[in-house]
């Protein structure tokens, strides 16, 4: 008998969204179960049903043979049921142990024995080997470590599922490594783990079983044993991935974006969060920033665009000094592709017209008269550009809410691409999307690239920076320290370049 | 297509309201019919009463436009209320000393109006500019020294020493606004300045950019969009609305002079009113209307039937409150019901 038995789920978000249907999933006990599929696959979707944070339309869920209805995280929890999410749920300025402990504070009339509880966390934390000091504050701990903490956090409630919903997306290889080894060791002690991720490589290392979802459909569960990336793409994608990454030697010409001894420093802290940085970018080339999460890269990309005013430096695009020029100015020249696509890169209540048309309003060709907007243009071109990057859509008076993840993406990419500007700036172009969407946003930057644009790449994803750069800094605790060509090094230098670890 | 559903939302929504009411009023002994006629008599039924309507309409249009304008570009101005009492009482003063024809006269102190109205506004977006201070406390607070300042100036120094109540003196008389056969002038300034507004938001570059913030302002901001002119220009412009909004209330109301309390509710009025047709200048100006009937009617009401004025004010909330929980509870079960009818259909082609 299976540990958790889902059987014909089906799930419609209001008001005809199909996102499951009819889908069967079951657990056993002990076990490293992978869901896989492409973006909007349902995967998240079917995790938040079990975990109880949204009601299936209809479908059952049995644990241990035992028919339930879970309607709420608090009612996962009670039954085992634990999920650390995309997004990490954390108060930064709590210690990681009053952050493990929050909702189910013991207290004795209503005050919390501070130390009994970081004791307890510690005694969690050691258990399972997880390397963390339950008395640090989280703001001080790395991404990975935050992840764990949301582990810990489950286990404190006595989770013997976790369910844990693309971990990797964020971390280095070397931390994606521990976290398996880490997974592995909860195996070990009788958990059973969901571990969903779009890096197939991944699910095959660690997983027993695959489940394979397809537009909410799905396709099959497999025993991990003989099966290749190749044939889980298949599955995922309905047909054989089309096309390989050819990379042609690239002929960058003059210097299109110059960062000069750039500092900036934290308005709160004193510490500096870049110090010095150095960089330059070429027309014909892509250039790689590897860094972990958190190390300055964000703040490197704001200061390029206008959003924050260094401390000292300058920056030089086209020859001309842009560091005194707003962001409005300086978007005419940048194309930019921000790395929070929901909150930065798309209003997603406006329709799919006006998401188009950002930035594009700015120029010429869409003015009509001394005030007005010429809409008929902008449809023309809409239309164009979403034929041309491969947008699917009902209809353009419809909001980017209702678009898949890829197609959203492909939204803020077709919108910046086809601005026309020499340089382009990529934050995080590909995060969270599916092997095919991602492939297409890869084919498009080197398509650019080929045509003469300057292209820096900020990425957590170093398999894409090693992949699309022909140059790769990185960036570590704001300071520019490494510079490669990305032929000459393997991921695995880079790495430790990025953790700090290299002599 | 989409239109149709809104109007209907909206009819629907209505309806009910009505149909609450009626209940309550039963509760409280009258007939609903007899207060609903009273409602339809002195609200719509007659020429007479419908151009009253129209005219007691035209405040809550100006303040309801700007509510919505402003809402609809994520500036938080509340200020109305102040901004329509400085409107009011800038073109009040100068009406009384003004030396110029009418036909110069009128439309003068009418855009006087408007800038000080503005003028009031751009405190706060001085505020907001400078200091990074949130609109929305400064113009609220804005309305409380606008509230007293204006009752000082019709106390003390412009004081009309004839009048019963603090007041300024009567404008000169041929500055009065003219109207048709009882609709006032003034009501075509507010179907033009709707015309504007429109254009204004959808058409205009500097329209979109306003509505993008209003979406979100990072997007906007990250954009290109010059957030903080923008928001500068939003708030003026606002604020001018509201100050013709007083401006016109002296020169083509009843009273021809300011006075304690000539501001009444238009104010806040009209923020409940661009609130309730989701920041659209089209839905605010109908809906203005619809108050107007409400507001004009109640006075029959109260003259027709044993309903006291302040059960007046009460099916006003009412009405309000049935509005907009009816139109979410409508778009909640249809969505309901439509992912419903789609979960059949999936379940049957499977
Ligand atoms: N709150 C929501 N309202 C409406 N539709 C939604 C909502 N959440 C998800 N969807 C839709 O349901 C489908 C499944 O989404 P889900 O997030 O489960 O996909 P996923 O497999 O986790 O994708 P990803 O790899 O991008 O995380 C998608 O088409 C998505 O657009
Ligand atoms: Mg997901």
């Amino acid at each position: 008998m299976a540990y958790i038995q889902m059987t014909k789920i089906y799930k419609i978000y209001p008001p005809n969204v199909v996102a499951l249907s009819g889908v069967d999933l079951s657990l056993d006990k002990g076990e490293i179960h992978s869901v896989i599929g492409e973006n909007g696959a349902g995967k998240s979707t079917l995790m938040k049903i079990l975990y109880g944070m949204i009601k299936p339309s209809s479908g059952e869920i049995m644990v241990n043979g035992q028919r339930v209805q879970i309607t709420s995280p608090l009612e996962a929890i009670k039954l085992g049921i634990g999920m650390v999410h995309q997004e990490f749920m954390l108060i930064p300025s709590f210690h990681v142990y009053e952050n493990v402990i929050l909702g189910q504070e013991k207290s004795i009339a209503g005050f919390i024995k501070k130390k009994q509880a970081a004791n307890h966390v510690q005694e969690i934390i050691d258990r399972y080997g997880f390397k963390i000091d339950s008395n640090k504050l989280v703001s001080q701990l790395s991404v990975a470590a935050q992840q764990k903490v949301e582990i810990i956090k489950q286990l404190y409630r006595k989770a013997d599922i976790l369910i844990l919903d693309e971990p990797t997306a964020v971390l280095t290889p070397q931390e994606s490594d521990e976290l398996f080894e880490q997974i592995i060791e909860l195996k070990r002690q009788g958990k059973t783990i969901v571990f969903i991720s779009h890096k197939l490589d991944e699910v095959l290392k660690i997983s027993d079983r695959i489940t394979v979802l397809r537009k909410g459909q799905k396709i099959a569960t497999v025993e991990n044993k003989n099966i290749s990336a190749a044939e889980l793409a298949k599955m995922m994608i309905g047909r054989p991935l089309s096309y390989q990454i050819k990379k042609s030697q690239s002929k960058p010409k003059r210097e299109i974006l110059s960062v000069e001894n750039l500092s900036v420093r934290s308005r709160k802290s004193d510490k500096e969060i870049l110090s010095d940085v150095n960089i330059y970018v070429r027309n014909g080339e892509v250039v790689g920033i590897a860094g972990i999460e958190g190390n300055g890269q964000y703040e490197l990309v704001q200061c390029i665009i206008g959003k924050i005013k260094p401390d000292s430096g300058r920056i030089v695009i086209n020859n001309a000094d842009v560091t005194a020029l707003s962001i409005r100015e300086r978007r005419r020249i940048i194309s930019y592709v921000p790395q929070d696509r929901k909150y930065v890169g798309l209003a997603l209540k406006a329709t799919i017209l006006e998401n188009l048309i950002m930035t594009h309003h700015l120029k010429k060709e869409f003015h009509k008269g001394f005030l007005s907007l010429n809409w008929k243009k902008a449809k023309s071109h809409a239309k164009d550009v979403t034929k041309q990057f491969e947008v699917i859509y009902r209809d353009l008076d419809e909001q980017p809410m209702v678009l898949s993840g890829g197609n959203q993406q492909k939204v803020v990419v077709a919108r910046e691409f086809s601005l026309g500007s020499d340089l382009i700036v990529l934050d995080q172009p590909t995060r969270g999307l599916d092997i095919a969407s991602t492939e297409y946003i890869h084919r498009l930057i080197l398509e650019m690239r080929n045509a003469d644009k300057g292209i820096l790449l900020v990425s957590a994803d170093l398999d894409e920076l090693m992949q699309l750069s022909d140059r790769l800094y990185v960036i570590r605790d704001g300071r520019i320290v490494a510079h490669f060509d990305p032929n000459e090094v393997d991921a695995h230098t880079v790495g430790t370049y990025m953790l700090g670890a290299a002599g | 297509m989409r239109v149709f559903r809104r109007v209907a939302i909206s009819i629907i929504s209505i309806l009910t309201a009505f149909v609450v009411c009626a209940i309550l009023i039963r509760t409280q002994k009258s007939s609903p019919i007899e207060v609903y006629r009273a409602l339809y008599t002195y609200g719509l039924g007659s020429w007479a009463a419908f151009s009253s309507t129209l005219n007691t309409a035209t405040p809550l249009i100006f303040t309801g436009i700007s509510a919505a304008i402003a809402f609809a570009s994520g500036v938080v101005n509340l200020g109305q209320h102040g901004q329509l009492l400085m409107g009011a009482v800038t073109t009040a003063i100068l009406g009384v000393y003004l030396n110029i024809p009418s036909w110069l006269g009128i439309p003068v102190l009418a855009v006087v109006g408007g800038f000080a109205g503005a003028l009031w506004a751009g405190i706060a977006a001085m505020l907001k500019r400078h200091y990074e201070m949130d609109e929305f406390i400064s113009t609220l607070m804005l309305n409380f020294i606008g509230e007293y300042f204006t009752i000082y100036l019709a106390t003390y120094p412009f004081l009309d020493r004839k009048a019963y109540v603090p007041a300024t003196r009567l404008i000169k008389r041929v500055y009065f606004m003219p109207d048709f056969n009882g609709l006032n002038v003034a009501f075509f300034v507010a179907v033009f300045v709707l015309v504007l507004s429109f254009w204004y938001m959808k058409m205009t570059r500097q329209g979109y950019e306003s509505r993008m913030m209003g979406y979100n302002v990072e997007f906007a901001r990250v954009g290109g969009c010059a957030v903080e002119s923008n928001s500068t220009f939003v708030l003026l412009f606002t604020g001018f609305l509201s100050g013709l909004a007083g401006a016109l209330l002296i020169l083509g109301g009843t009273q021809h002079r300011f006075m304690k309390g000539i501001g009444a509710n238009f104010g806040w009025d009209g923020v409940m009113i661009a609130i309730i047709a989701n920041n659209n200048v089209i839905e605010t100006f109908f809906y203005g209307l619809f108050f107007g009937i409400l507001k004009n009617g109640a006075i029959g009401m109260e003259f027709e039937t044993s309903v006291p004025s302040e059960f007046i004010l009460f099916l006003e909330a009412i009405i309000v409150l049935c509005v907009v929980g009816t139109r979410s509870a409508i778009e909640y079960y249809s969505q309901a019901i439509r992912s419903l009818t789609k979960l059949r259909k999936v379940v049957a082609e499977k």
